[in-house]
């Protein structure tokens, strides 16, 4: 087997193909980090000329993790000013671009890279495992010398395998040692921690379209048919699939749009001031009544609200996870801490906060403030928590797949 | 001759499963998503109803001065066409404490994103063996031999080939906006299904492009191998890289300061700086113009109106010191918010510059043309949303004066009348955005429509020079 892996990367390693395909990645990961840590200096002086002082308890702002370089994610989300009154609290744009060329096309990070490029060369590389060995004759030579089917296939596998997978962790190794030499990133072991998750990722992840390419190929006979069959299936499980999953998760779920329960909250704040105004004309007015009357309101909205969208999550999750593509978008987000639970988990400390501080908040006493802190749960919480799903897929499809790959070769007809 | 070999072109293909199959996937992807998309359209629209009708309704029974902005901040109107190109996602800008957070992470398929990657990728799948798979084949050799000129040959190529790419596409955009159309809860007017037409228009000169781009390779290349390999590296870097890497590239081209660093500045400039200014010119006023008055001026009120019953001239000259110090502090405060509106207007200047550079780095992928034009034609872009805030702004300022006005003739009759009264306003304007016609939407970018045709052609020429060159041994 040892033999027909060293063939395999041989025989790739002088090809056009390989040069082509990592000279290409090559320049899309130097392109995409530059842009991307550009992208992170400017929200870090964001987040230092706008961090509140401690005496000002009524803004909460979150720095930009350094894995969004490689993530984006929700950080630019995430990461923004919640100014927090007692009427709820309000997000402020001053941090986004006014550029809104930002708003119709996709960050170009390393998920991106991973996702799309990594899956396609993946694809590129195994397309002709089998049936191209067979075009040019050679597989009957090989099944002549008494090397057992398995052992070539799982030879052909783990060569091809080496020859994606060692360029990508190699460059994506330097592009990390480069950011981790930046002066407002932090890379200490919490870093490095999730660089290797990421790492451990995008290492599955093209098994299993390693897997998806030579499966097909040892089920079809001519390589043309392969090449499109593998690029359908790579269009499919890397567009159609995650971003028709969550259309259809929108369209199906009963979520009213956040600005209209924004909207609606609003709305219940005026009245409700309004008609104490009204009432007590003339008398004084009960400001902690209509403080506390509104905020009963708002956290109504607020915990009907909440249920409906985590449902609507859930299912969108479930519905994306079914490509190993949209498994390694929520599993990558949240080894980076960029992901859902983080931009939810920090929503939900917020409300709470706001729960205790109301009395404060409302100006109704004087209490010394209390310090809004979010504890930045461990890689390994998260790899055992939000992303234990993501990862159980990102495990289980290259092996199934390789594992089929194996049935489909063991019936193939060589001749 | 021509359209003998045009014909056979569609004939081969229509007789191949690959092509039958990818017809297929290509009429289940695009009516899924219209289907889906459209169903997120209905409860958009019931749900921007909704928030309207609730809107108005407040207005009518609550309207008072001091909160009138709270009570009008407003939602757009779903573009008709949203369920087609979705263009700028609303829900992904995050603008609420309790957006979901999902649309920031993943994006919707919709009609243009088919086009955008799975119809090119099968163009360019269907083209880039067209020459190079024909002289492998052997084939390419007879059919010369037999008298057929090369430019027809690749002409009849050319034609037959897009034919059989386009019109089961055009089969299945029809049945997704028929699907758009039956929908009970998506109105569709005239102007929706002109724009209709053009985006049908603009998706075949998509297309073509990436045809042709497959059909240039194929004639440089010696085989299908080769010819796939390059085609698709072409393809990866006009779908995928350029237009999302333009605007990063753009804004490392082209800086712009954070935004918070200039509101940072500005508010230096017109609290800090001002108060210090104010402050220094004040002290000079009264050290060389008032020196008698140093000692009245931190008086307690009460204090002071006993100086001045006591002695007259100096009320006179208290009064012409203030008149002088609020003229004083209205020019400072005129020249430091001057100071902070070129601030300001340089930012706005350096965005706009970083935003027309994106724009063009971004033009050189057909991609980016094409999502410009489809979403002006759908009025889900960037300009469309420019115009409806501007629209929105006029329109919450002339409600304003509107308010202003009635508040002002209610405490003439009634002294005692608050901002925190209710003022009629029932029968106040409603807000209607005016949409712009078809041509206004489409002149601006006349460019990018010129980029396509430009590419079709170098493509076409490119590849007919290619092929007269070619040995077909």
């Amino acid at each position: 087997m040892i033999d027909i892996t060293k063939k395999e990367i041989l025989e790739n390693l002088t090809t056009y193909r390989f040069a082509v395909l990592t000279g290409l990645l090559a320049l899309l990961v130097l392109i995409s980090v530059i842009v991307s840590y550009g992208d992170y200096h400017l929200r870090m002086e964001n987040y230092s000329i706008l961090r509140p002082s401690a005496d000002d308890p009524e803004k909460i702002i979150l720095p930009p993790q350094p894995l969004s370089i490689f993530a984006r994610g929700l950080d630019a989300n995430t990461g923004r000013l919640y100014q927090l009154s007692a009427l709820g609290v309000e997000v402020q744009s001053s941090q986004q671009s006014i550029n809104r060329l930002f708003a119709l096309f996709t960050v170009p990070d390393m998920l991106f890279i991973i996702r799309v490029m990594l899956a396609l060369i993946a694809v590129l590389f195994s397309f002709d495992a089998v049936c191209g060995e067979k075009e040019q004759g050679t597989l009957k030579l090989m099944l002549a010398g008494h090397t057992r089917r398995s052992t070539i296939i799982l030879g052909k596998l783990a060569g091809r395998y080496a020859l994606v997978c060692v360029p990508f962790a190699f460059l994506f190794l330097a592009a990390a040692t480069g950011v981790s030499l930046m002066g407002d990133v932090t890379a200490g072991f919490d870093y490095w921690a999730r660089v290797a998750a990421l790492l451990c990722a995008a290492a599955l992840y093209i098994g299993a379209f390693l897997g998806v390419g030579t499966l097909i190929s040892a089920l079809v006979h001519r390589s043309p048919t392969s090449l499109t069959l593998g690029l359908g299936a790579w269009a499919l499980l890397v567009f159609v699939v995650p971003d028709l999953g969550t259309s259809a998760a929108r369209a199906l779920s009963d979520v009213p749009p956040a600005d209209r329960v924004e909207m609606e909250n609003r709305l219940t704040a005026v009245r409700s001031i309004y008609e104490a105004i009204q009432a007590a004309k003339g008398g004084s007015r009960d400001m902690s009544r209509i403080m506390f009357q509104i905020r009963e309101g708002n956290s109504q909205v607020f915990e009907t609200y909440r249920p409906r969208l985590n449902r609507m999550i859930a299912l969108s999750q479930a519905l994306v996870r079914v490509s190993p593509s949209g498994a390694l978008v929520f599993f990558v987000t949240e080894a980076s801490n960029t992901g859902l639970s983080a931009d939810l988990h920090l929503k939900d400390e917020i409300w709470a906060y706001i729960d205790r501080n109301f009395r404060r908040l409302a100006h109704l006493d004087t209490a010394p403030p209390e310090h809004f802190t979010l504890r930045t749960p461990a890689l390994a919480e998260q790899l055992a928590g939000p992303a234990l799903p993501d990862l159980i897929v990102l495990v289980a499809f290259p092996f199934v797949l390789a594992a089929s790959a194996l049935g489909a070769f063991m019936r193939y007809d060589p001749r | 001759m021509l359209t003998h070999i045009m014909m056979k072109e569609i004939h081969d293909n229509f007789l191949n499963t690959r092509f039958l199959g990818a017809c297929a996937v290509s009429l289940l992807l695009i009516v899924a998503s219209i289907a889906v998309l459209g169903r997120s359209h209905e409860d958009q629209v019931r749900d921007y109803q909704g928030s309207l009708r609730t809107q108005e309704d407040f207005i009518d029974r609550f309207a008072h001065v001091n909160r009138l902005s709270w009570m009008s901040r407003r939602h757009r109107e779903p573009p008709h066409l949203q369920a087609l190109v979705a263009g700028i996602d609303e829900e992904a800008q995050q603008e609420n404490f309790v957006s979901n957070p999902l649309p920031a992470l993943l994006s919707r398929m919709d009609y243009a994103s088919i086009v955008t990657i799975i119809i090119s990728l099968l163009a360019v799948l269907f083209s880039y063996n067209a020459v190079c798979g024909e002289r492998e084949a052997g084939l390419l050799r007879q059919i010369l031999a037999s008298g057929v000129p090369r430019r027809t040959l690749l002409t009849g190529k050319y034609v037959g080939g897009l034919a059989s790419v386009l019109i089961p596409f055009t089969i299945s955009v029809l049945a997704g906006m028929l699907v758009l159309a039956l929908s009970p809860g998506v109105q569709l007017e005239g102007t929706d299904f002109a724009a209709f037409a053009g985006l049908l228009a603009l998706s075949w000169l998509y297309v073509a492009v990436f045809y042709g781009m497959g059909l240039f390779v194929s004639t440089r290349a010696r085989t299908s191998a080769q010819a796939i390999l390059i085609v698709l590296f072409l393809w990866v870097v006009f779908v995928l890289v350029i237009p999302n890497v333009s605007p990063f590239l753009a804004a490392e081209i082209a800086p712009v300061p954070s935004a918070a660093k200039v509101n940072q500045e500005v508010f230096q400039i017109v609290d800090r700086e001002r108060d210090a200014i104010l402050q220094a010119r004040f002290r000079a006023m009264i050290l060389s113009t008032y020196p008698d008055l140093a000692e009245v001026i931190d008086l307690p009120d009460a204090a002071l109106q006993e100086r001045f019953a006591a002695d007259p001239p100096l009320r006179e000259r208290f009064s012409r010191f203030t008149r002088e110090r609020d003229a004083m502090m209205a020019d400072v405060n005129r020249e430091q918010r001057a100071k902070a509106e070129k601030i300001n207007a340089d930012f706005r200047e350096r965005s706009n510059r970083q935003e027309s550079l994106a724009r063009a780095i971004t033009s050189a992928s057909p991609v980016s043309d094409f999502v410009f034009v489809a979403t002006d034609l759908a009025e889900t872009g960037i300009a469309a949303e420019a115009a409806w805030r501007r629209q929105l702004n006029e329109y919450d300022g002339a409600l304003g004066q509107l308010a202003d006005a009635r508040y002002r003739r209610a405490l003439e009759q009634n002294p005692a009348f608050s901002v925190n009264d209710y003022i009629d306003l029932r029968d106040r304007p409603r807000f209607r955005e005016a949409h712009a016609d078809l041509p206004a939407r489409l002149a601006p970018d006349a460019p990018q429509w010129g980029i396509l045709l430009a590419f079709n052609a170098l493509f076409f020429m490119l590849a007919l020079a290619g092929f007269q060159r070619y040995d077909v041994r």
